[in-house]
């Protein structure tokens, strides 16, 4: 990823965020170190007064572009080591989402047949329930046709 | 000789806004006389009925204690809320299920969705259906769809816990039979009593001549009272004299009557009677009517109570071909295909010709009802099934005692 502490481009732009004073010279034998040196008399009466302080103004606006870039290249290097993290970090969620939702249907289907089997057991219970009742009525019947023979056996022994 | 059975019943009875408490008013003096009846109901105070004696009635907190006095629990079953004590009994002590529609959707989104119970409606649509039924219930818990009423029935946790099951029709036995082959299920008739009725004809202020064609019960989308009321519109550029009476009320939700009067023009031909809170009222407004328009568009497969009313009463009755109302003789109503308008508008055309015609199926009519849906029948089917349950459970779990 480009833009980062070690981008060479970033680090060009660092190379050039300082404008140098311009040096004259000039290649003409023997006079040229005067005529270099004329040059350098004249520019600092006609013009360095002036265009020293828009190039020390253009320099540090330079750096402080430079730094501002340099910034935000270190912030862009965190938020996608940021980004990767998270989307690690979703991917682990939704592998996990799947695999509570597998569980989840898993226990769905588990109480869904718990359910259903409450219910099977709810209606054998019924079915016991009601033969019991048929059986107390029967015993109740024989308890009361015994009570009878004995009432006649009883009238018996006395009539013998 | 088998002993007299005594039963236990459950059932809302008046003045609950409920067909099945009409029914249960007729049927049990008639179950009385062929059983021990106790009646359980969730105030006994607040009923308006007087039992006639050896009839009791309890409040459904006692049953539990008493439950072991009785052969075998009854309980009426219906798509309404009045049942919900019922239904909480019927899975918690499990008895015979007298089933009045084979879905009770309504019934339980009135106990969970309605209340704010989204978690109890998914636990019955996941034993109805299974994870396809836990994602419907998401959805429709998040408003993504309505509930499916009428494809789900949800029935299915009080079947399998139930010994058995009455209906009143063969084509909600067969349902059943479809979606639980191993169920006790018998088609046992629906009752209804045939009233003296003079009707109210002259308390509705209409012409002498006058045709009064009416549609009785709770006014829901399901009766089709919209395409009923277009057949008429119809029909009354030819009749003027034809009438409309419309007794019941409004779903809040449901059908905007008086909007849908004014949109055909009708002000001057359609009556609102209302909800008729008295049985007799009821009757004698059945007797009124020259014609009764008895749709049900889709069926839970219920046995209507108006339409049988109409038949004892004598009425000409148009019904739609399907569920319970296929099963009617032929010759004791007119049956026109579900959603057939052409066929309801020359029905009704017929009808309003035809006086000879209106009395002939008048006539049939309650003949039929008067052989085939009198209360002494249904105790005796009833009767006849609970002996059966009881006898396939001595065989079931041993074979004994007799």
């Amino acid at each position: 990823m480009s833009g980062g502490p070690e981008d060479p481009n970033l680090e060009r732009l660092r190379a050039l965020q300082t404008l140098p004073e311009h040096v004259f010279s000039s290649p003409v034998p023997l006079f040229g170190p005067l005529i270099a040196r004329f040059r350098d008399l004249w520019n600092s009466i006609a013009t360095k007064w002036y265009v020293s302080p828009l190039i020390l103004q253009q320099s540090e606006f330079n750096r402080l572009a430079v730094d501002r870039l340099h910034l935000q290249a270190v912030d862009l290097t965190e938020h996608g080591t940021s980004l990767a993290n998270h989307e690690a970090l979703l991917k682990d969620l939704a592998d996990r989402l799947d695999s509570h939702t597998a569980r989840l249907d898993e226990l769905d289907a588990r109480l869904i047949d718990q359910d259903r089997e409450q219910s099977a057991l709810t209606h054998d219970l019924g079915e016991a329930a009601a033969l019991l009742v048929q059986l107390n009525r029967l015993l109740d019947s024989l308890d009361r046709r015994v009570a009878s023979l004995e009432e006649g056996a009883g009238l018996n022994r006395e009539r013998a | 000789m088998s002993p007299r059975l005594r039963l236990a019943y459950f059932s809302p009875l008046p003045p609950a806004r409920s067909g099945i408490a009409d029914y249960s008013q007729e049927l049990l003096p008639h179950l009385a006389e062929v059983a021990d009846v106790t009646v359980f109901i969730e105030d006994p105070s607040e009923t308006s009925w007087l039992a006639p004696p050896p009839l009791r009635l309890l409040p459904i907190a006692s049953y539990a204690g008493k439950r072991w006095e009785y052969d075998i629990t009854l309980y009426q079953m219906g798509n309404s809320f009045y049942h919900a004590a019922i239904y909480k009994t019927a899975l918690r002590y499990p008895g015979i299920v007298v089933l009045h529609e084979h879905g009770l959707h309504h019934f339980v989104t009135s106990q969970t969705l309605d209340p704010g119970r989204p978690a109890a409606y998914a636990r019955e649509m996941g034993y109805a259906l299974g994870a396809e039924g836990l994602q419907t219930a998401r959805e429709v818990g998040m408003r993504l769809r309505p509930p499916p009423f009428f494809e789900t029935p949800l029935t299915d946790r009080l079947l399998d816990r139930s010994l058995g099951v009455m209906v009143h029709s063969r084509s909600a036995q067969e349902e059943l039979l479809r979606r639980t082959p191993t169920l006790r299920v018998a088609a046992v008739p629906a009752p209804v009593i045939s009233y003296s009725s003079t009707g109210h004809r002259a308390e509705l202020g209409l012409p002498g001549d006058a045709l009064l064609f009416a549609t009785f019960g709770l006014v829901t989308p399901e009766k089709q009272i919209g395409r009923a009321l277009r057949a008429f519109a119809h029909l009354r550029a030819n009749v003027p004299n034809a009438f409309y009476l419309v007794v019941g009320d409004c779903e809040p939700a449901g059908i905007d009557l008086p909007a849908l009067v004014r949109e055909l023009a009708l002000e001057e031909s359609v009556l609102h009677a209302g909800y008729a809170a008295d049985l007799d009222v009821f009757v004698d407004l059945i007797a009124a009517a020259d014609v009764v328009i008895n749709l049900r568009l889709p069926t839970q497969g219920e046995a209507s109570a108006t339409a049988l009313r109409a038949l004892a009463a004598g009425r000409p009755l148009v019904v739609f071909a399907h569920g319970w109302y296929a099963e009617l003789p032929d010759d004791v109503c007119i049956k026109v295909q579900p959603g057939d308008d052409d066929a309801l508008l020359i029905a009704l055309t017929e009808l309003a010709d035809q006086p000879r015609l209106r009395d002939e199926l008048g006539r049939r009519a309650a003949a039929y009802a008067a052989q085939a849906h009198s209360p002494d029948k249904t105790a005796a089917a009833y009767i006849e099934f609970v002996e059966g349950v009881l006898r396939d459970l001595r065989h079931h779990l041993g074979g004994a005692p007799t």
